[in-house]
């Protein structure tokens, strides 16, 4: 196991909090969890890429990156009047 | 140890860091407009410590464009994403997205 390997299982804790955040309190709340969540989760994604000396991984790190803020927006659009 | 693997070494506990920190500050946070504040380091010094991390190691092949690429998307999304995200929390507080007449400083006479 790498200085990669251990920086991603790092931040993998970092996801207990998000979750908790999106277990309680108000819809923007847990929508502010799960948007730190999405950022938690790509920087992951581009640790293990490295971690395992695969670019090709980096695309996915890019396209969570791009598809956690198109998501946050349309949740944001809609618990503006909606939900 | 080598000097580039420690500063790979400190810009990867670096992003590490501030990501954990900014977790424990949305957990302790109490309504979302703190809680706002604190995604931003997590999405902005960390992927750019991150980043640069990954440059050092790999200098600017495709594995250094690409982490560089995740980084400027990280960096440039977040803010429309916290003011749309705080727009939202304001409309289902207020209503509307207007500064109210209380809230007014300053144009007073």
């Amino acid at each position: 196991m790498n200085e990669w390997a251990v920086a991603a299982l790092a931040l993998l804790a970092g996801l207990v909090p998000c979750g908790v955040v999106c277990l309680r309190g108000g819809p923007v709340d847990r929508l502010v969890g799960l948007e730190l969540a999405g950022t938690v989760d790509t920087l992951v994604l581009l640790v293990l890429a490295q971690a395992y000396d695969r670019s090709i991984y980096f695309d996915l790190a890019l396209a969570l990156a791009l598809l956690s803020f198109a998501g946050g927006l349309v949740f944001a659009r809609f618990l503006e009047r909606w939900i | 140890m080598s000097a580039r693997d420690l500063a790979v070494a400190v810009l990867l506990v670096l992003g590490v860091g501030v990501t954990l920190l900014s977790c424990a500050g949305v957990l302790v946070m109490r309504n979302p407009y703190d809680r706002l504040h604190y995604t931003g380091p997590a999405a902005v010094l960390a992927p750019v410590a991150i980043a640069a991390a990954v440059v050092l190691e790999e200098r600017l092949s495709a594995a250094g464009i690409k982490a560089v690429l995740v980084a400027i998307v990280l960096v440039t999304t977040n803010p429309v994403l916290g003011h749309a995200t705080a727009r939202a929390a304001r409309i289902r507080q207020f209503g509307e997205w207007t500064v109210r007449e209380e809230e007014r400083e300053g144009d007073r006479p």
